[in-house]
């Protein structure tokens, strides 16, 4: 064998162990690694509530979702939600993450409509039952049968009638309007000043 | 028979040979994309073969040129799932900064506040992300969703070549090329954000063309670099942390010239490094300016929220893709110590891009300490590059005619510093 013919083996011997490596190793690592980070989270029947939303509810209406489900409500319905986005950059965004997680997971309706009420939130949105909520604290399922104590989603209590008006309901994934929100007191509405830009960090806790 | 007859006849046979087709090829948009790039890469490799007798084209190149479509295939297989599964992939506020760009498509302007927490805060964030999609929205008359797919299939193609182009560009030959667009697909911190559509993508997307606009045009680098200045803050300090790394070499380079050389050399390079970043970062400036009233970055939460005592080990860096990042450091290391594989320029600015990114992953030591994970990728993106130098280096180890390339001698007879 010439020497010009082994140098051209061993060239090709050695980029065939790379090429091995890329394509068996390291574009696999690559492909499984990302996996986790392309799932829709929000189920198809919220989708459908979604554009239920934008057909139904004045633009920039404020909504209480997830921060998933509220995101895609953003995109897809524009309407506005209590949470998501850039929590680091907003005033007591952790409250926010708070009173969204509570209106979910309390079991008393009064509570949950003084939540609902305190942030101007028109509307409640409760995903299927076999998709948790995250407010920014964690996952959270939905209630079995709902136990005093348990934090889980209890979509039970929006049933009551004094508080909450069902006004959609398919396939699970159900939206209230809470009652007596005074929409026009939203700061967004036109002629309204801003806020003053400004950035106080909450109080932190195992926020995503 | 009547002519109506034979048409109904041709009607029915032509269904049912269209359903067979479609039956047989499966002709969903993406299979058909798939089986394109795979029809493509054996065409091109039998016209390489039949081809291969030609004096004026190298056979290493034309079959380098071949393979581009399987790389294709590689880059539509990672983002397969994301782009068509009945909604895009929601982690990472993806739909929230659809939403923006929703707000452009229905208003044809950008919103004032930000659309969560009840709009109590001023939306700051730098707009050209949420721009391009709203307006690439509105010419093709789509939904933001749909818009968004469309974007993510583009991109998708787009993204490894132009890691073909900056590998081609930095070696001077398609194989150079094919293996840095090869390792691009093996870097998995870099494919989580290249998967989904948000700011973090297109960010990624123009630091490699910042780097191929280096090697040929002073202009059309700034503008690059101006484009990521508007579209993510990340990618923007990624990018002046990479020019100031490399514009520190340079210096380097310049004072031994100087003061041990004795051998006058230009500072050009250094020069336009520094002015780069200046137009790079200075627009961010004054978007900050104009949205937060002061020039001073530390009222943004990034800066208040320390992440105390914390700073990426090595498991870290290994665990977010050791392939690559072995690689990577072996590449980095040949390109500083090797000056005959790489364009002399686009070296520099590689290493630049190393030591920049690999430093904004510790910015706990320039006392900033705030999101040093999000920045793994920007590393990750660098060390993507050199781990195809390696596999590049490799292939040229034993070869006889390794030297400086067309551009470097050019280089050097234009009196640019050789390193």
């Amino acid at each position: 064998m010439q020497g010009r013919e082994v140098r051209l083996a061993i060239k090709v011997l050695l980029v065939t162990i790379v090429l091995y490596l890329a394509v068996f190793y390291g574009m696999r690592d690559a492909y499984n690694k990302s996996r986790p980070w392309l799932g829709a989270v929000v189920k198809p029947a919220e989708i459908d509530a979604a554009r239920w939303m934008g057909e139904h509810l004045p633009e920039n209406t404020i909504v209480n979702g997830d921060i998933f489900g509220g995101e895609m409500y953003m995109a897809v319905a524009g309407v506005r939600n209590g949470v998501g986005g850039d929590w680091f950059l907003v005033n007591e965004s952790d409250k926010w993450m708070w009173d969204c997680q509570h209106i979910f997971t309390t079991h008393d309706a009064k509570n949950a409509w003084e939540l609902a009420k305190k942030r101007q939130m028109a509307y409640i949105v409760v995903p299927p039952n076999d998709r948790a909520i995250h407010c920014g604290f964690g996952w959270k399922s939905h209630c079995p049968p709902a136990k005093e104590g348990e934090e889980c989603v209890d979509r039970k209590k929006f049933s009551d009638p004094q508080f909450f008006q069902r006004v959609y309901a398919r396939d699970e994934v159900e939206i209230f309007r809470v009652i007596g929100v005074d929409e026009d007191a939203w700061p967004f509405k036109e002629g309204r000043d801003l806020v003053p830009w400004f950035i106080v960090p909450g109080e932190g806790g195992d926020q995503i | 028979m009547r002519p109506a007859d034979i048409f109904d006849h041709l009607r029915v046979n032509f269904g049912s040979l269209k359903g067979t087709l479609e039956q047989f090829f499966d002709m969903t948009a993406e299979s058909l994309l798939v089986e394109a790039l795979l029809i493509a890469t054996i065409l091109l490799l039998l016209r390489t073969l039949l081809n291969s007798d030609r004096k004026d084209v190298s056979l290493e190149d034309a079959i380098a040129r071949s393979l581009i479509p399987l790389i294709l295939l590689g880059s539509i297989w990672m983002n397969y799932q994301g782009v068509t599964q009945f909604i895009l992939p929601n982690y990472g506020n993806t739909m929230y900064q659809l939403a923006f760009s929703r707000f452009i498509m229905e208003h044809g302007e950008r919103v004032p506040l930000a659309l969560e927490y009840g709009g109590l805060s001023r939306n700051y964030y730098v707009p050209g992300f949420r721009v391009l999609i709203g307006v690439m929205g509105i010419v093709l008359s789509q939904d933001i969703v749909p818009t968004a797919q469309i974007f993510m299939i583009l991109f998708s193609l787009i993204f490894p070549l132009v890691f073909y182009s900056v590998g081609k560009r930095l070696t001077g030959r398609p194989a150079g090329g094919l293996a840095v667009a090869l390792m691009f697909l093996t870097a998995p911190e870099l494919q989580i954000y290249v998967v989904r559509p948000l700011p973090q993508m297109l960010g990624l997307f123009f630091i490699p063309l910042i780097i191929y606009a280096f090697t040929l045009s002073y202009p059309l680098m700034a503008l690059f670099g101006f484009m990521v200045g508007m579209i993510h803050p990340q990618s923007m300090a990624s990018v002046c942390f990479t020019l100031g790394m490399a514009a520190l070499l340079y210096g380097v380079v310049i004072m031994r010239s100087i003061l041990f050389l004795r051998r006058p050399v230009s500072g050009r390079e250094l020069f336009m490094l520094i002015g780069i970043a200046l137009l790079v970062g200075g627009p961010y400036l004054l978007w900050h300016r104009l949205q937060a009233g002061t020039f001073s970055l530390d009222v943004l939460a990034p800066a208040k929220f320390k992440e105390f005592g914390k700073s990426l080990g090595i498991s870290d860096y290994l665990g977010t893709g050791e392939f690559v990042f072995a690689f990577g450091i072996v590449g980095a290391y040949l390109l500083a110590l090797d000056t005959r594989y790489a364009h002399p320029r686009g070296r520099m600015l590689v290493l630049g891009w190393v030591l920049g990114t690999f430093l904004l992953t510790k910015n706990e030591v320039l006392g900033v300490g705030s999101h040093t994970e999000r920045f793994l990728a920007f590393l990750q993106e660098a060390l993507a590059v050199t781990s195809g130098l390696v596999a590049y280096y490799l292939w040229r180890l034993l070869d006889d005619d390794v030297g400086p390339g067309p551009t470097e001698k050019g280089l050097k007879g234009i009196g640019r510093p050789s390193f």
